[in-house]
């Protein structure tokens, strides 16, 4: 059967790219330029008409539009980031969760390196990163809550450089490498971010 | 003689901490976000000359810079900075989301940076009550998302902060209360394994002390425990 996968953020390259992998895969994949489009409901209704979505896929790394330094930071920005990324994940997510249930039940989050909150890179955009991290935190909360449901999850960093393997390869990854003993060899019973070389990320 | 600055102030652990430190003999401003609420003044008499209360929203930048101008009417320096304000938002909407966002994550960011001119000539250490909820590897929860997602922010802006701020000297205490009976959610908490006024000793302690690593950014509990934030 033909796997559906949403991919919200397409403005971004790595959300682009995995949307152009899972086409290549012949999937039949639908897009929306953000999490908090506002072309969601249209989108939704669609894929209803598909009946079930495999993959949700998000990549919410927006960027602060006016980052300044300690004593001037634009509170109003950070706020605005944070609500496209944090709230407007967790819209699409709380919405499109019926139609995973449906499906394969896999949700993606396509995020940055920079943001691992144990070794920040990212030192200056705090919107940015702040956001960054509950989004990491609310992937974890998912896991937690929809795992024994049978959802599975992946949280994937790209390489800045572009090398290692595509987003869209790792989302669609299985690692459960031995059905046989799935308790000991499921890799799916936990939630890590990888970059593109499958090195583990600190959270 | 040392200068205390303690966000929510008015109850719980914030109002318990001040009595600790006030105590102990520091001149301390206290946020007073719920001017009704008595405990707060009930302490001033008790402590007419160092304990100073000042208005202070930390969801509110304009609160916030008005409070720090009040405070540099009094005194040209402050030692310590402690960010005790929290919520418990009780919806897990946008607008749950949004409201946890702005007082638990910004909050401090917005007090850090409008009382960082009066530390630089103080011991420029900086305290925040962080959590359990905020460490993403342990998590455990299925619900709650707003405050949890709150504090992972905010963890992550005190790694942000720790990484400006510590090459000028500063120091870090981030502390993980464990489960007090606060006021987070409106009402004291009927349940939790620590009273308010079991926690706030233990900070202080922490918060004062200075035989920490202050090269590395530690989140401690109560029990003297370090987490992997």
């Amino acid at each position: 059967m033909k796997e559906i996968v949403l991919i919200a953020g397409i403005q971004f390259k790595e959300a682009a790219g995995a949307a152009a992998w899972f086409r290549q895969q012949g999937a039949t994949v639908y897009e929306l330029p953000s999490a908090d489009g506002a072309e969601r409901a249209e989108v939704l209704a669609a894929i209803e008409a598909e009946g079930k979505l495999d993959y949700l896929i998000v990549q919410a790394t927006h960027r602060g539009e006016n980052v300044q330094p300690l004593g001037q930071v634009d509170y109003q920005d950070m706020a605005q980031v944070f609500d496209k990324g944090v709230n407007g994940v967790h819209a699409l997510v709380e919405v499109a969760l019926p139609l995973l249930r449906k499906g394969k039940k896999r949700l993606g989050l396509i995020t940055s390196a920079a943001t691992s909150t144990r070794e920040p890179k990212e030192t200056k955009d705090f919107a940015f990163a702040m956001t960054q991290a509950g989004l990491h935190m609310l992937w974890k909360l998912y896991f937690n809550k929809l795992r024994p449901e049978g959802f599975t999850f992946r949280v994937f960093c790209p390489e800045e450089d572009g090398s290692g393997i595509p987003a869209g390869q790792y989302m669609h990854m299985d690692f459960c490498y031995d059905a046989r003993e799935e308790y000991i060899h499921n890799e799916e019973n936990r939630i890590v971010m990888r970059d593109g070389h499958m090195r583990e990320i600190s959270w | 003689m040392e200068y205390v600055v303690i966000t929510g102030a008015d109850r719980g652990i914030g109002l318990s901490l001040v009595e600790n430190y006030v105590r102990n003999g520091c001149t301390v401003f206290a946020g007073q976000f719920m001017p009704d609420w008595p405990q707060l003044g009930e302490l001033q008499q008790q402590y007419p000359e160092k304990l100073h209360i000042i208005p202070l929203n930390v969801g509110d930048d304009q609160s916030v810079k008005n409070a720090a101008g009040l405070v540099a009417g009094t005194t040209d320096r402050v030692d310590y900075l402690i960010n005790c304000a929290g919520i418990f938002p009780k919806t897990e909407d946008a607008a749950g989301f949004t409201s946890a966002f702005q007082v638990n994550s910004l909050g401090p960011l917005r007090v850090v940076e409008a009382f960082l001119p009066l530390m630089q000539t103080g011991k420029k250490r900086l305290c925040t009550f962080s959590s359990e909820t905020g460490v993403i590897p342990l998590m455990q929860r299925v619900k709650d998302f707003p405050y949890c997602v709150s504090k992972a922010a905010l963890n992550m802006e005190m790694h942000m902060l720790f990484q400006q701020l510590r090459p000028q000297g500063y120091t870090f205490r981030l502390f993980h209360p464990g489960w007090v009976k606060s006021y987070m959610s409106g009402a004291k908490s009927t349940v939790g394994d620590f009273e308010p006024e079991e926690a706030a000793p233990v900070a202080y302690r922490y918060f004062v002390g200075d035989d920490e690593i202050d090269d590395v950014l530690i989140l401690r509990d109560i029990q003297g425990q370090y987490w992997p934030f």
